[in-house]
């Protein structure tokens, strides 16, 4: 493999261990409702020191030593923040989201909770039922600034967050997909 | 950057082959399995083209920016891009209750917590993800009482890892 592209992978992972690492020792702090605005947050701090980083390790490299291969260095660079990018998506969906979000291994731990015996769905319900899933995402929603709330009622605010942008790209593939 | 083209180029192949076999499918329901096929065609003959098709093909060396050499990375944003598509295709067929409630307060200016409560019922929420999980044998039931299986206590033990490893109970 050219050092080009051990470079560019090498460094887009080491970015985004950097991120996983972060993130992690964040979660000690971070409360439930803002966890994505922290995701976000500490992607961007590791976003820009990747930057810094690559920029100085591509000056030194060559064929990059010259300004003629300017755009060919900016490219490297690019493909880099991409994979970089996408490797922390996966991560945040994959291995983070199911933990912080999913009803199903939130049931199956209510229930480990009294094992080996086990729960009826009345008993089930008094530790986990439908207010509980609804408040947690109103309280993440309104710390992603996605709704307002005026003490009584939740608006809808029409800002581009990450729900956004899943929500349109999903939209798009079940009109194709359909 | 010729490489990276190529990359791309294969991805919205397999994306759109994998739209064909979806449009052609009668009952409903996820293909994965059609999908994981697609992929690793795609895969194999994107890494054939790259590491052991003929190098003149491309003529690196007198092409310039176009030349840069970045067939693993190319790999790497194929790959990455596939998974990205799986995810936000499983997405498409499970309804969360984020996209849900988003959808209720779309439709109305203003809701209460209680009217999200009313519209987003347990047995809209809770039951059907119960009998999922009975259907896929993590759960059994016995009388009116819900037991773990084997398979649920070999998730149910990920996730108290999990809590310990994050420090933090998990959501829900």
């Amino acid at each position: 493999m050219h050092s080009l592209d051990l470079f560019v992978i090498k460094s887009a992972l080491t970015s985004f261990l950097l991120f996983a690492v972060v993130f992690f020792f964040a979660l000690r702090w971070i409360s439930q409702p803002a966890v994505l605005n922290w995701i976000v947050r500490i992607f961007v701090l590791v976003a820009i020191i990747h930057f810094f980083h690559a920029v100085i390790a591509l000056r030194g490299m060559s064929p990059f030593a010259s300004q003629t291969n300017l755009f060919a260095a900016s490219f490297c660079l690019l493909i880099s923040f991409v994979i970089y990018g996408l490797t922390s998506f996966l991560y945040i969906i994959c291995i983070f989201g199911p933990f912080e979000t999913s009803v199903r291994s939130r049931i199956l731990r209510e229930l480990c909770s009294c094992y080996p015996e086990g729960f009826s769905y009345q008993q089930i319900l008094t530790k986990y039922n439908n207010r509980v899933i609804i408040q947690r995402r109103l309280d993440k929603l309104l710390c992603a600034s996605k709704v307002s709330f005026d003490g009584q009622f939740y608006r809808l605010k029409k800002k581009m967050t990450f729900f956004s942008l899943t929500e349109f790209f999903v939209k798009q593939m079940k009109r194709w997909l359909q | 950057m010729i490489f990276i083209t190529l990359s791309l180029l294969f991805f919205c192949l397999t994306v759109i082959a994998h739209v064909f076999l979806c449009h052609r499918q009668k009952a409903a329901g996820l293909l994965t399995r059609p999908f994981f096929y697609l992929f690793l065609l795609g895969l194999a003959l994107l890494m054939f083209l790259l590491f052991l098709g003929p190098e003149d093909v491309f003529a690196l060396k007198k092409i310039g920016m176009w030349g840069v050499p970045l067939k693993g990375s190319a790999v790497a944003v194929y790959i990455l891009f596939m998974a990205c598509y799986f995810i936000f295709y499983f997405g498409m067929q499970v309804e969360s209750p984020t996209r849900r409630m988003i959808q209720l307060m779309e439709k109305k200016p203003a809701v209460s917590l209680e009217d999200l409560v009313g519209q987003m019922s347990n047995d809209s929420l809770i039951l059907p993800r119960i009998n999922d999980l009975l259907k896929h044998e993590y759960i059994r039931k016995e009388g009116e009482r819900y037991f773990l299986t084997t398979r649920g206590v070999r998730v149910a033990s990920i996730v108290k890892f999990y809590e310990k490893l994050f420090s933090r109970p998990m959501g829900g």
